[in-house]
C-alpha cells in the first residue's frame, strides 16, 4: 500500500534534457529523495525554444516528466546552477511554469524555489529569483530539507513559515533575509539572520551510499553511461580552479564500495559504460587496483570503464592498459598552459616531459587520439607563452605519430580546445582581470598561427561567452536585472552557440547603465568587499591571497595530500581531513 | 551460437523514439535480463542483436521482432520472463523462441506489413469521404508522394498486398492497410492515408501503428505468415 504523499518535490535542470540527464548531481538526490517515505520526486528540464513556444501558444504549463504534472504543482522546485550561462534558462523555466520570477511576488500556492550546486558561490546574480540556496553539497542536506518541509505542511505552516524552516537549516542561504548596500553590493544580515551562511560539507564520503538506482534515458544524452563518484574534491591546488578550492578535501570512498556499487549498477541499469567520476581520478589512491577488480565483472559483458579527468603526470602505463583492454573511450588531459614558466604561475605542476611520457604510453597502448585543453587570458601571460601553445601541440603531435608507427601515422588526430580565462570566486585569482575581447582575438591569432596545419583539430570556447561568464561569475546582486533584461529580450540557451546573441546582452546591459567592460574585465581591488563573502566555505581569504602572491613569484604548492599542509582553513574549519585509501603519491 | 527471436511491441509514449533508440532500449534490457548475449569484435563490441525494419519516431509498433545472439542456450520460457522484468513498460516483451542459426534474418524475412492508420479528429461524413478514398485508390496504378522537394512514385500493385479497409467500429475511425515491406524504399502508411483522405476537410491527426511483420509462406506467391508463425 503506498503511503500519503507529504511532499511533493519536482529536480530540474536548466537546460536541454540530453544536458540536464548528463548531471550526476541531480541522480544522487533522485535517488536520495525516493528512499524517503511519503516524498515524491520527479523532473523537468528546459523543452528546446520551438516546443516553449508550442506550449505558451498552447497555454499548457511546464509539466514534471514522469506524472506532467505542472511545475508549480509541487512543494519544492530544486534548481542545479552548474554554469552561469545557464540563468536565463532558469527564468525560462518558471516562466514556463507560470512561477513568478522573484521570490517576492510568489504566493502561497507557489513551490518554494531552492538553488544548489557550484554556482552557488557568488549566488547573488540569481537572488531575487530564488527562494533559498543550498550552499555546498546536498547529500545530507537534501533530505533535512524534506524533513523541514514535510513537518512544515503536515502542521500547516503558510509559506513564510516554510521558509523560515529552511532557513533554520545549515547550509541554506535566504537571500530575502539580508540587505544589499548598494553602493557596494555587500550583504547585511536582516533580523536573526547568521552574517555568514556556512557551505555543508560531506565529512565522510565512503559513509554515504553510492545511488542504487539511476534513470536510464531512452533518448541519446551527453553522457550516457554509469557514472560511480569515487572521489570528492581536489587539492592539486590549480589556481584558476574553483573546483579545487569549494570541494575541499579529497575525500576518497573505499575500493570495495566503489567496486559493489558499480556492479550492481550496472547490472540494474543494463549500460554499456561505466565511468568513474571525480574531480581528478588518476589521484584515487587505488586507482590500479579498482581498474583490475571491476575487469572482471566489466570484460566478459563489453563494458567500456571510462576515466573522466586524467592528469597529465599521472597516467602510468598498467592505468593505460587497464583502462584500454576492453574499449577504448576518448583520452583528454589539460595542460592549461604551454610554458613550464606560467604553469607554475597557476600551480598546475605538470612538466612538458610527463606529458610526452603520457603521450608515449597512451599511444603505445593503442590510443589514436588525445585531446587537449589550453586557456588563454591567465594572469603573468606573454605572446610568447600564447605561441608556446601551438608549439607544443605540435610536438605532441610529433610524438604521438612517431610512436603510433608509419602505418596508423593519418589515425593520429591531436584535439585541442582553448578557452578564455575567467576568473572565479573563492579561488586565489579572484580578484584578476579578465582579459578584453580585442586581445583575446590577438592573442587567438597569435595561437592559430603557432598551431600545426594538419593533424591536429583547433577549437575555441567562444570569447563572448567567457567574457558573460566572467560578468556573471562575479557579479552582484545588480546583475540579476541584467539576466531578466536579457531573458525578456529573447536570451536562452546561451551556452548553444545557435542560439546565443551577445548583442541582446550587451545592450540590455547599456540600456541599464552597466558597464560591462568595467564589471566583467577590471580587477578587484584586494582591499574591496566580495560579493560573495556572506558564504563561508571554510576558505581562509589568508590563504587565497598568500596563493595569488605565490603566483606572481611563480611559486608552486605542493598538495597536501602528499606535502605540506597549505592552511587553506576547510580542514581546521570542519574538523575534517583528507580521507585516503590507499598511500597517496605525486606522480606515476 | 543461439538465436533467440523476441517478439516485443512499441507502445505508449514510447511510439516517439526512433529506430536507433529503441535499438539501444532493447539492447540494455537484454543486458538487464543477464542474458548470456554475444558481442562483435572491434574497438567497440556491441551486443549483438538483429533488428526487423525501422519503425520511424511516431509510429507504434504491435509484434516486431529482434533476434537476440546467445552464447549458452537459456531455456526460453526463462529468457522471456527474464525479458519482461527487465524492460520498460512501453516495449513489452510478447513471447522468445529459438530460430535456427541459419534461419533467414528478421531484415530479411519480413516482406509485407500490416498497419492500423486511426483518424484523430475527424467530423460526421468524413468516413464516407474516406470511403470514396480507397474506391479511388482501387482505380489507381501509382501514388506520387513529395516529401522534402523529392518526389518519390509507389506501384500499387507491388505496394499494397490487399485492398485497404476502413473499420469504423472502433473509438476513431481506422483505416488498416497491408504494406509490401521488402523493397529498399517501401510505400510509408502516411502516404496511403494521405491519398484516402484526400477530401478530408477537418483538422485531424494521424495515430499509426505496425500491427504484424509477415513472411512469405513455404515458397508460395501470394501466402503470408505472421514472423511469429514461421517455423524455423
Amino acid at each position: 500500500m503506498a503511503s500519503p504523499v507529504h511532499l511533493a518535490i519536482c529536480l530540474a535542470y536548466p537546460d536541454a534534457y540530453e544536458v540536464g540527464m548528463s548531471n550526476l548531481g541531480l541522480q544522487i538526490l533522485y535517488s536520495a529523495l525516493h528512499e524517503l517515505e511519503g516524498v515524491v520526486c520527479e523532473r523537468t528540464y528546459v523543452p528546446a525554444t520551438d516546443m516553449a513556444d508550442e506550449l505558451r501558444k498552447e497555454k499548457i504549463p511546464l509539466f514534471s516528466l514522469e506524472s506532467t504534472t505542472p511545475v508549480g504543482d509541487f512543494d519544492l522546485l530544486g534548481i542545479s546552477l552548474q554554469h552561469e550561462l545557464t540563468y536565463t534558462n532558469v527564468l525560462e523555466l518558471l516562466d514556463l511554469a507560470g512561477i513568478p520570477l522573484r521570490s517576492g511576488d510568489r504566493g502561497e500556492d507557489d513551490p518554494l524555489v531552492v538553488a544548489g550546486g557550484p554556482c552557488v558561490v557568488d549566488p547573488e546574480p540569481m537572488a531575487p529569483f530564488f527562494d533559498a540556496f543550498l550552499i555546498g553539497e546536498a547529500d545530507e542536506a537534501i533530505v533535512e530539507l524534506a524533513d523541514a518541509l514535510v513537518l512544515a505542511k503536515q502542521e500547516g505552516r503558510g509559506r513564510a513559515e516554510r521558509l523560515a524552516a529552511l532557513g533554520a537549516l545549515d547550509g541554506v542561504y535566504v537571500p530575502a533575509y539580508y540587505e544589499t548596500d548598494p553602493a557596494t553590493g555587500q550583504l547585511f544580515p536582516k533580523g536573526g539572520a547568521p552574517a555568514r551562511v556556512k557551505r555543508r560539507l560531506v565529512a565522510d564520503l565512503d559513509a554515504v551510499p553510492v545511488p542504487n538506482r539511476m534513470i536510464v534515458p531512452f533518448v541519446e544524452v551527453v553522457h550516457d553511461r554509469c557514472s560511480v563518484e569515487i572521489m570528492r574534491g581536489c587539492t592539486r591546488g590549480c589556481r584558476f580552479c574553483q573546483a579545487s578550492t569549494i570541494y575541499r578535501p579529497v575525500r576518497e570512498r573505499s575500493r570495495r564500495t566503489v567496486a559493489r556499487a558499480a556492479q550492481e549498477l550496472l547490472s540494474l541499469t543494463g549500460y554499456e559504460e561505466l565511468s568513474l567520476a571525480s574531480l581528478s581520478t588518476s589521484d584515487y589512491t587505488q586507482i590500479e587496483e579498482l581498474l583490475r577488480e571491476l575487469k572482471g565483472y566489466t570484460g566478459p559483458r563489453a563494458i567500456a570503464t571510462s576515466l573522466p579527468s586524467l592528469r597529465a603526470d599521472a597516467f602510468s602505463i598498467e592505468l593505460a592498459e587497464l583502462v584500454a583492454r576492453v574499449k577504448r573511450t576518448g583520452l583528454t588531459f589539460a595542460p592549461e598552459a604551454a610554458t613550464q614558466r606560467l604553469r607554475e604561475v597557476v600551480n598546475k605542476n605538470v612538466t612538458e616531459a610527463q606529458l610526452m611520457g603520457t603521450i608515449e604510453r597512451a599511444f603505445s597502448a593503442g590510443w589514436r587520439r588525445v585531446k587537449l585543453y589550453f586557456m588563454i587570458g591567465l594572469p603573468t601571460e606573454t605572446d610568447e607563452d600564447v605561441a608556446a601553445i601551438g608549439e607544443l601541440v605540435g610536438r605532441v603531435l610529433a610524438r604521438a605519430r612517431e610512436v603510433a608507427g608509419p602505418k596508423d601515422r593519418g589515425a593520429v588526430k591531436v584535439s585541442v580546445t582553448v578557452s578564455t580565462f575567467v576568473p572565479k570566486a573563492l579561488t586565489p585569482f579572484q580578484w584578476e582581470a579578465q582579459l578584453p575581447l580585442a586581445e583575446v582575438g590577438r592573442r587567438q591569432d597569435i595561437l592559430r598561427a603557432a598551431v600545426p596545419r594538419k593533424g591536429v583539430q583547433l577549437s575555441w570556447h567562444d570569447p563572448e561567452m567567457s567574457r558573460l561568464e566572467g560578468l556573471l561569475a562575479r557579479g552582484d546582486r545588480r546583475i540579476s536585472d541584467l539576466v531578466e533584461a536579457a531573458w525578456r529580450d529573447g536570451a536562452r540557451f546561451d551556452a548553444w552557440s545557435e542560439h546565443f546573441v551577445p548583442g541582446r546582452w550587451w545592450d540590455a546591459a547599456a540600456h541599464l547603465g552597466l558597464d560591462v567592460a568595467a564589471l566583467a574585465e577590471r580587477p578587484r581591488r584586494l582591499e574591496d568587499p566580495l560579493p560573495w563573502e556572506h558564504l563561508d566555505y571554510g576558505l581562509e581569504t589568508g590563504f587565497l591571497l598568500r596563493e595569488r602572491e605565490r603566483a606572481l613569484r611563480g611559486e608552486t604548492t605542493e598538495d597536501c595530500r602528499w606535502g605540506e599542509c597549505s592552511l587553506c582553513g576547510v580542514c581546521q574549519s570542519y574538523g575534517v581531513d583528507n580521507v585516503l585509501f590507499g598511500r597517496a603519491s605525486g606522480a606515476a | 551460437m543461439f538465436r533467440l527471436r523476441v517478439c516485443y511491441g512499441k507502445i505508449g509514449r514510447l511510439r516517439f523514439l526512433g529506430h536507433l533508440e529503441v535499438c539501444g532500449a532493447l539492447e540494455r534490457a537484454v543486458r538487464r535480463a543477464r542474458l548470456p548475449v554475444a558481442y562483435g569484435q572491434g574497438f567497440h563490441p556491441k551486443a549483438r542483436l538483429a533488428f526487423g525494419p525501422a519503425l520511424p519516431v511516431g509510429t507504434a509498433g504491435d509484434r516486431e521482432y529482434v533476434d537476440v545472439y546467445l552464447t549458452d542456450h537459456v531455456p526460453a520460457v526463462a529468457a522471456t520472463e527474464a525479458l519482461v522484468s527487465a524492460s520498460p513498460e512501453g516495449l513489452p516483451i510478447r513471447s522468445a523462441k529459438y530460430v535456427a542459426t541459419n534461419a533467414a534474418s528478421v531484415a530479411a524475412a519480413v516482406v509485407a506489413a500490416a498497419y492500423e492508420v486511426g483518424f484523430v479528429g475527424l467530423s460526421e461524413g468524413d468516413t464516407a469521404a474516406m470511403e470514396r478514398g480507397i474506391e479511388a485508390l482501387s482505380r489507381q496504378d501509382a501514388i506520387e508522394v513529395t516529401k522534402r522537394e523529392r518526389t518519390r512514385t509507389y506501384a500499387l500493385e507491388e505496394a499494397l498486398i490487399r485492398r485497404p479497409r476502413l473499420a469504423t467500429d472502433r473509438p476513431t475511425p481506422t483505416l488498416e492497410l497491408w504494406l509490401a515491406l521488402s523493397d529498399q524504399a517501401p510505400m510509408p502508411p502516411e502516404a496511403v492515408a494521405g491519398v484516402v483522405s484526400s477530401e478530408i476537410d477537418s483538422e485531424h491527426f494521424l495515430r499509426i501503428a505496425r500491427m504484424e511483420c509477415y513472411a512469405r509462406e513455404g515458397d508460395g506467391r501470394d501466402g503470408f505468415v505472421s514472423l511469429s508463425g514461421v517455423e524455423t
